[in-house]
């Protein structure tokens, strides 16, 4: 009875079929939501009639129907264009705001927990002095400084933000630097370099992506919140946040001029979230 | 003809905490590694074999000793990597040695371009050639770990290991996590790889019986030292360390009930930080006496065989003939 | 190293029957344990052998009503001394459970409670359900660990389980189970991760326990050679069912399944010449299982009516009590013997 070391059982066909594993159903209500959202914004030229900086002082605080969707505003504007292409501002800055901090937090994260030593503690200690302050307090402090504008919103809380990243990628890299596949990566003649990309950074970055989605509800959230107070996008652009703190005064008679935009950030929160929820439990190792 | 790996009286010391003491995981050890030779290294944990093993590839440093290669000496400036293409490791655990997010062929692939091994339009037949030498199928190269099982993974850990043509492959416990009935064939596939390549193995394991039939040659370690090496079967036929003696009567039997309800060693190894004076296993062993407290004994020659190898034992009485060695066992 | 004969006379101590445990994964549910049965007698030390995969963990667990989330009971019998334990009430497990039937594991470290010194560990559960005073517990810890062979035990007592090695938590662990007194013992791969010399020890001192204390043990391990040490019958679990059972020593000298064999001759031989020798492929995984006999696509002597044969345990040797789910255990060789080496 001889016996070969050849594996004569091939692979199970069915470990092939369970790599198509169903996507959570989170994740597809996150991206439908999210999906019309962009959608519209891309298309703003297309689905709407008007320019959201037209003004028309004839025809103020028109109700919606008619020849506006969704009325228009004290200026005269087009509520329903503002809305659109208020979503194109505010997903742009929103999503520049988490994209940059993601991608100096991972860089910052994977070198202070790859190298340690100096590197790590100045890295830490760093994000320690951030962290200690309030976030609002930091970007409000920055946005003054710098002059309202969608530039310094993105400066602004990637200097805060940033440092979220780092922790979270370099306790993962901690982990990952142990781990047998980089030694054996190391003992194969791999330089810090390529190991830091190749072998490191692919198996933390989910952590980090994860994070990112919730991370973007809170910068849209900061976005709206600094155009309500004045210190947001510039006027004329649309922006949800100052389309709420100019509606605020019509509240008793035209509420919707506040509501609306409000039922938009809260919409596309919700869709960020699940979003970030489904991508969570796809991304999970199994 | 040199060996091919040296070590010469190397210690690795560690430290568990800032400011603690510095410990010696590896203490003064000295041994060589023959071309073509399979020399197995057999401890429990906390031995220091691991280490040792870490030592050789080049993941520690040793505090002293030197290391040769080839004849010259390693060291981390003169560990380039031409020459650490030439030593290779296998690890212990199937499933972390292998980066989860790779394929097998990106695994060997990322070898064989960066050290440029063969031209890139060769890099394919390459694959399939390492394939082969492990015995694994061909479609198994666009698999990811995940999808192996533990005797495949290994298998592939091997083939990185051969994607560089080391010369040397230092295999840490690579059998331990893997099921009985997978473990005879990886042992028989690095026999194969040694009889068809020339490779020498300097190969790892908490486990004599494993290394019986694979290895040339045996060396035992405890609490950081070499205690008894030889050639294999003079090990086993003819133990002069107690500690050895005490491994091979723990090992279980499958074909006979146990003779003896008294353990083979009794105690435990104390931890490192407190290490006896004199020889390192008096408190645990039979025939411990006064002059094992005051000297720690030195690795000796017994014998000579007519080939050359020796037998050595760091043992006062391991070549006592008065000793009653085979009955020298411990009540429970 | 079994119970004594009279003592057979008596109902068994713990009666499995046809167990059926389903578990829930990405890809499905599938059956991991298919239909096990066997007995086991007071006093008596049985091995549960398997590799990875053969469902002999989720057996032990089902016992004592710790599956994990996503297996359960699809149908069969476990009965304790009589009592129906399948289904039984909450009530009814927790009177049992460290009680008559205690288990020990295979991690220690995560077994025993890394913020409680090991002392108290040892004896919680006995003196809440004794109302022993604090003293007496301490006495009592005490006497348990001096009976585990640790010595220096009052010092050992007052340190937690990570200051501790890996041979003496297990002796904690053992020392746990042991407190009130159980007649079964389960022991799942208790000495796997554990260094040659100490699981010597604690092999030995299980053998001991099993004597002293007329204590029953289902002991489970991936490890031939541990069983014929310690226990006088073994099952031999395969994908989820037993394919051979039977005296150790009867089934590791003259198996009737092709599937035992094979892990004999897959274990390391200390003392003979015999080479070991793989079983090719794997084990099929839980939700990939063949049909018929389960072993049929790595067994070297299968014939085209073993995948479609159904699992059945048959008396192929004349002896009523080793068993056998081989359909054609004639083709069955004997263990190579091994010579030892003069």
């Amino acid at each position: 009875m001889s016996t070969p070391s050849l594996e004569l059982v091939p692979v199970a066909p069915t470990t092939r079929r369970a790599r198509r594993r169903r996507l959570p159903p989170s994740l597809i209500a996150g991206l439908a939501i999210l999906g019309v959202i962009v959608l519209l914004a891309i298309l703003a030229p297309l689905v709407t009639s008007y320019s959201p900086t037209q003004q028309d002082l004839n025809d103020v605080l028109a109700s919606p129907g008619g020849r506006h969707l969704l009325g228009t505003d004290e200026l005269g504007r087009d509520v329903w264009s503002r809305l659109v292409y208020g979503a194109r501002t505010d997903l742009r800055v929103a999503f520049l705001a988490v994209l940059a901090p993601f991608a100096i937090g991972t860089v910052l994260g994977a070198l202070a927990g790859y190298f340690g030593g100096w590197l790590d503690a100045i890295i830490m200690r760093v994000a320690d002095v951030v962290v200690a302050f309030p976030f609002y307090v930091l970007v409000l402090l920055l946005v003054f400084v710098l002059g309202p504008g969608s530039g310094s919103i993105v400066i602004a809380i990637t200097a805060v933000s940033w440092v979220s990243y780092t922790r979270i990628v370099r306790g993962e890299t901690l982990v990952a630097r142990s781990q047998e596949y980089v030694l054996a990566a190391k003992v194969g003649g791999l330089g810090n370099l390529r190991v830091i990309l190749r072998h490191i950074l692919p198996n933390v970055i989910t952590q980090a992506i994860v994070f990112a989605m919730s991370d973007i509800v809170l910068d849209l959230l900061a976005i709206v919140t600094l155009g309500y107070l004045g210190l947001g996008v510039r006027p004329p652009t649309p922006d949800w946040g100052d389309m709420m703190a100019s509606g605020q005064q019509f509240l008793s008679t035209h509420w919707e001029l506040t509501t609306i935009p409000g039922l938009a950030v809260a919409l596309t929160g919700l869709g960020l979230s699940l979003l970030g929820d489904g991508l969570a439990d796809a991304l999970r190792p199994e | 003809m040199p060996a091919l790996l040296e070590l010469n009286d190397v210690t690795v010391t560690f430290r568990r905490r800032r400011g603690a003491p510095e410990l010696r995981a590896v203490d003064h050890v000295s041994l060589a590694v023959a071309r073509g030779e399979i020399l197995g290294l057999v401890g429990e944990s906390g031995s220091g074999k691991s280490t040792l093993a870490r030592l050789v590839v080049g993941i520690n440093d040793a505090a002293e000793g030197a290391l040769r290669f080839d004849g010259a000496p390693l060291t981390a400036s003169t560990r380039t990597s031409a020459v650490r293409r030439r030593i290779q490791m296998v690890f212990q655990d199937p499933f972390s040695s292998l980066n989860p997010r790779m394929t097998v062929r990106q695994h060997l692939a990322e070898l064989l371009r960066v050290h440029h091994i063969v031209s890139g339009d060769q890099i394919g037949a390459r694959c399939e050639e390492l394939m082969s030498s492990v015995h694994l199928p061909q479609a198994l190269l666009d698999a990811r770990p995940r999808n192996m099982s533990g005797g495949q993974r290994q298998r592939v850990a091997i083939a990185r290991a051969l994607a560089l043509e080391p010369d040397l492959l230092v295999a840490d416990e690579p059998v331990s996590a893997l099921d009985v009935s997978v473990q005879a064939g990886i042992i028989s596939l690095f026999s194969e790889l040694r009889r068809n390549l020339g490779l020498s193995i300097l190969f790892i394991a908490h486990d004599l019986a494993v290394v019986r039939h694979l290895c040339d040659r045996v060396a035992v370690m405890y609490m950081g030292r070499i205690v008894e090496s030889g050639a294999t079967d003079e090990v086993f036929e003819d133990p002069r360390h107690p500690y050895t003696r005490g491994l091979l009567a723990a090992i279980p039997r499958l074909r006979s009930a146990p003779l003896t309800t008294d353990t083979a060693v009794r105690g435990e190894a104390p931890p490192i930080s407190r290490l006896p004076s004199g020889c390192r296993f008096r408190t645990r062993c039979p025939l411990a006496a006064d002059v094992c407290e005051r000297d720690e004994p030195a690795l000796a020659g017994i014998e000579q065989r007519a080939d050359g190898s020796a037998h050595l034992a760091a043992c006062h009485f391991a070549a006592d003939p008065g000793v009653d060695r085979v009955s020298a066992v411990v009540p429970a | 190293m079994s119970a004594a004969p009279a003592q057979r006379a008596q109902a068994p101590l713990l009666q499995v029957r046809d167990l059926t445990i389903s578990v829930r994964g990405a890809e499905g549910t599938a059956t991991a344990v298919a239909g096990v049965s066997f007995d086991l007698e007071a006093g008596e030390a049985m091995g549960l052998v398997g590799e990875s995969g053969s469902g002999k963990s989720l057996t032990l667990r089902a016992i004592l009503g710790l599956l994990p989330p996503g297996a359960r009971i699809v149908r069969g019998n476990v009965l304790l001394d009589g009592v129906e334990l399948v289904g039984a009430g909450a009530r009814t497990l927790r009177r049992i459970r460290g009680s008559r039937v205690s288990m020990v594991f295979q991690e220690p470290m995560t077994a025993l409670n890394p913020v409680v010194r090991v002392g108290r560990q040892i004896v919680d559960g006995a003196a809440a359900r004794r109302g022993w005073s604090r003293r007496e517990a301490q006495e009592q810890a005490l006497r348990l660990a001096r009976e585990m062979g640790i010595a220096d035990a009052e010092a050992v007592l007052s340190l937690y389980p990570h200051e501790l090695s890996g041979g003496l938590r297990q002796r904690v662990m053992i020392a746990a189970a042991l407190a009130n007194q159980p007649r079964l013992l389960l022991c799942d791969e208790p000495t796997t991760a554990l260094d040659v010399t100490i699981q010597d020890q604690i092999v030995k001192l299980l053998a001991r326990l099993r004597d002293e204390l007329s204590m029953s043990l289902l002991y489970v391990t991936h490890d031939l050679a541990v069983v014929a040490q310690l226990c006088g019958r073994v099952q031999v679990m395969y994908a989820g069912s037993i394919l051979e059972s039977g005296p150790t020593q009867d089934v590791f000298r003259s198996p009737s399944h092709p599937y035992t064999l094979g892990l004999i001759e897959a274990t390391p031989d200390v003392e003979g010449d015999a080479q070991t020798r793989a079983i090719p492929g794997s084990a099929p995984s839980v939700f990939a299982r063949p049909t018929g006999c389960p072993f049929h696509p790595r067994c070297p002597v299968a014939t085209a009516d073993c995948s479609q044969a159904e699992v059945s345990l048959t008396a192929p040797q004349g002896n009523p009590r080793h068993l056998s789910a081989c359909v054609h255990p004639e083709r069955v060789e004997r263990p190579r013997q091994s010579v030892k080496a003069s």
